[in-house]
């Protein structure tokens, strides 16, 4: 094993390079060129170029003529469309800043993204979401416009905010915009810490700028230009922003849908080729086709296909396929395979997965149906891709080798630590946190743990941080959840669930002495806690609990479903240790049917 | 089969701290009961994170009765009580539990409430600790730390401790005692506490008390 590799040599990236650059050179070179599509009623419909650009650049007029001024910050709250690359970009040919916010935020996490980042104008979607607006305390924001997408009949629409542009020239335009360079911040995305509240990382347009360029030297050639995507995952995620930009780079056409539901359609609708998703995307695909099969009683022969399609796809791996799995493979691929491609839209070639781990039986299945599956890791403080696996360089199980211009260096502890252009500066307003994080030398602490094998592939295998990773990608830190569980009276240990898992939920034990007072209170004639564990009026207590803990957080990151347990936790049941420290593990294990059953698997 | 010649049984001893104040270090004893379950009450929500990763809000009378339950052989608990008058006698508490499956390891906890961290009152609770697991055979501490507990890590790693990564959060720490015969007050390991114990500021001792 190596305790540090590095990807090939970066070309670097001009210095002039901003992330508005490959949209002004398609208007140049092929402003009539479809850049995106959108969903109007049961077919998409096609943006260009030059329309594209001439929205934004109105847009960021009326930003200009809000008075947002070059390196101000503008939140922007809204759920993955078109719109947001609209809006994005307009923040940014305004010379300003664009502050992401979760379009399922919670009010006290608006309200801290809007304080912390100093936001001088937010731009929500919904209704739903001005009236979560308006409803915050302002006199701790900064926050002197807000402007709905969908406009609510108030005069302050997105048409609106363009219309007050109206007088501003393009000269601002092309002044502001020609003015940024690498060094000036983009976004300030905030992420989870394992305690206290969200951090805004600062990425500049050199940190993405340099991350696109990294991504196009790994498999920039892989891209046809033909190639359609589709975007599905929060633009708030640095990964889906991470392909957005990507792809307005390569000059791929890129579809935006309306809804994960409508994830199976709509990939079909715009036959897309190219996509990145999070793992559970990719499980439910797996999961759903399977459950139909065994509905249809064709389980076994589901099964059976897709055995054969993870070992054809390790003997390929290998160079050696054998003539009975390939005879099996060439069967299925009649009876099963060419059906699964079909579901996921018939065109699909590429995917990219990141955020959390995808299980290494899951990529050799796609691989055996034909949908090759290129794993990546990196961070929200890493632009965001730091190792990916590419074409002649795929280790399905590990997150492929470090970029161009990256290095990974495995610490003393394990921890995996990283350099390179795309490593953000720093915290917004945060040089405690981002001492946490970035050493003396340079090195950022990834707070991930992993091994690099002798080749520089890397393997995540553990956390430092107290964090869960749900499968859809979403950090969750269990300790402040945990914490506000417990400040109920009845409530004596509350675990937190979800690593991997398609939302959160939480276990919790009952305060013995607690609960004798409660339930004479109550009336239940219950005399232990397993007694009254399934009770209406003990999960009622235990249920206001958990909504007044969720208040704080987002719904991606809320408590979905919780079980009580029958009795607290223990050290005869190490669910303690002998010093009395919970551990997570052996709950887990031990409460594994709880579980389940919340889970529904 | 308490050892008789081990003074911290019977008196205990009174150390002094480097900031002139003056704690005594003995064996918890089961009175000392009421007085736990309080103490615990005045620990920061940080305070307890680190020192039970999910702590309860309070100490049920399950868990007191668990805590207050010691051997001094297999279980013991040793409490630093401040003999200055400030009107909070119990400043600290440090124990060890010896394994089921290895009796020569046991696992160790340290406790100092907040307004007393950073004093040296951990450390001293340790190395004493560290003396009497000696002598009751075991030879190995080890404990669970979470990884934010980043200056108590690099304090144990510059001693020479094992740490490694355990659930998500959590590193394993392993460390050999060194051997009863040698004075402990003088070794390494405590020189090094001290130092550090002292070097830190409040909040850094906050999590180098655990």
């Amino acid at each position: 094993m190596k305790n540090e590799a590095s990807g090939p040599a970066f070309g670097g990236i001009g210095s002039d390079a901003n992330l508005l650059l490959p949209l002004r050179r398609l208007v140049e070179q092929d402003s009539d060129r479809v850049v995106a599509m959108t969903r109007e009623g049961d077919h998409f419909v096609d943006w260009t170029v030059a329309q594209t650009a001439d929205r934004i650049r109105a847009v960021a007029k009326g930003l200009v003529a809000c008075g947002v001024e070059p390196g101000e910050r503008v939140a922007l709250m809204c759920h993955t469309r078109y719109e947001w690359l609209v809006v994005d970009m307009a923040i940014m040919s305004a010379g300003a800043v664009t502050v992401p916010v979760y379009d399922t935020s919670s009010a006290e996490q608006l309200a801290w993204i809007l304080e912390d980042s100093g936001a001088v104008v937010a731009i929500v979607e919904t209704g739903e979401m001005r009236s979560m607006y308006e409803a915050l305390d302002k006199e701790r924001l900064s926050c002197r416009h807000v402007f709905t997408i969908d406009a609510i009949g108030d005069g302050r629409g997105l048409e609106e905010l363009a219309g007050l542009g109206a007088d501003v020239g393009d000269d601002e335009i092309d002044r502001r915009a020609g003015a940024l360079g690498p060094e000036d911040i983009a976004t300030v995305i905030y992420t989870s810490g394992t305690t206290g509240r969200p951090k805004g990382c600062v990425l500049t347009h050199g940190n993405l700028c340099a991350n696109v360029a990294q991504t196009v030297d790994a498999i920039g050639n892989e891209i046809r230009s033909d190639d359609v995507g589709l975007l599905f995952l929060p633009l708030a995620h640095s990964l889906t922003k991470g392909n957005l930009l990507f792809s307005l780079e390569m000059g791929v056409r890129t579809g935006f849908a309306t809804d994960i539901a409508h994830l199976g359609e709509e990939l079909g609708m715009v036959h897309a080729s190219v996509i990145a998703a999070v793992p559970r995307v990719f499980e439910k695909v797996y999961n759903s086709a399977q459950h139909t099969a065994h509905s249809t009683r064709k389980g076994p022969i589901f099964d059976r296909a897709a055995s054969v399609a993870v070992r054809w796809s390790k003997e390929h791996h290998c160079g050696n396929v054998r003539p009975w799995t390939a005879l099996e493979h060439a069967l299925f691929e009649r009876l099963v395979y060419g059906k699964l491609r079909h579901a996921l839209g018939g065109g699909l070639r590429l995917a990219f997965s990141g955020g959390s781990p995808l299980g290494e039986r899951l990529t050799h299945f796609f691989d055996g149906i034909g949908v090759r599956i290129f794993e990546g890791y990196g961070l929200t403080e890493t632009s965001p891709t730091l190792t990916l696996n590419r074409p002649g360089s795929w280790r399905p199980g590990s997150v492929g080798r470090p970029l161009a211009g990256t290095t990974i260096r495995i610490a003393d502890d394990g921890e995996i630590l990283a350099k390179g252009p795309q490593v953000f500066v720093g915290y917004w307003k945060n040089p405690e946190a981002t001492a946490e994080v970035i050493d003396g030398d340079g090195w950022f602490h990834t707070g991930d743990i992993g091994e690099l094998d002798d080749d520089g592939f890397l393997r995540i295998t553990g956390r430092k941080k107290e964090l869960i990773v749900t499968a859809a990608g979403k950090n969750v830190a269990p300790a402040p959840l945990e914490d506000r569980l417990r400040a109920h009276p009845l409530v004596s240990q509350a675990v937190v669930v979800g690593d991997e898992r398609p939302f959160v939920a939480a276990l919790i034990t009952i305060d013995e002495d607690a609960f004798a007072d409660w339930a004479s209170e109550a009336g239940i004639a219950a005399n232990t806690v397993a007694e009254a564990a399934d009770t209406a009026e003990l999960r009622a207590a235990i249920g206001a609990a958990v909504d007044e803990a969720n208040l704080s957080v987002s719904r991606a990151e809320s408590i979905r479903e919780f079980a009580i347990l029958p009795s607290d936790f223990t050290i005869d049941a190490e669910e303690l240790t002998p010093t009395l420290k919970v551990r997570r593990a052996v709950v887990h294990y031990r409460y594994q049917a709880a579980i389940e059953s919340i889970y529904g698997s | 089969m308490t050892s008789t010649t081990d003074p911290l049984a019977r008196d205990g001893e009174v150390v002094s701290l480097a900031d002139g104040g003056r704690v005594l270090v003995r064996e918890l004893l089961a009175s000392d009961r009421d007085e736990l379950a309080e103490r615990y009450l005045e620990l920061s929500p940080g305070a307890r994170r680190m020192r039970f990763f999910n702590a309860p809000d309070h100490l049920s009378t399950r868990l007191l009765d668990y805590l207050v339950d010691v051997d001094g052989i297999d279980r013991c608990a040793l409490v630093a009580r401040s003999l200055d008058d400030d009107g909070t006698p119990g400043v600290g508490i440090a124990r060890y539990v010896r394994s089921h499956d290895d009796p020569s390891c046991a696992e160790a906890a340290v406790t100092v409430l907040d307004a007393h961290q950073s004093r040296g009152i951990g450390s001293a609770l340790m190395s004493r600790l560290a003396e009497q697991a000696r002598r009751n055979g075991i030879s190995t501490f080890t404990a669970s730390v979470m990884w934010e507990n980043r200056e108590l890590l690099d304090g144990l790693r510059a001693i020479g401790a094992d740490i490694q990564p355990s659930e998500p959060g959590v590193a394993s720490v392993r460390i050999a005692l060194p051997p009863v015969e040698a004075d402990l007050h003088k070794t390494e390991l405590h020189r090094v506490l001290r130092v550090f114990a002292q070097r830190v500021g409040d909040a850094i001792g906050l999590r180098f008390e655990h």
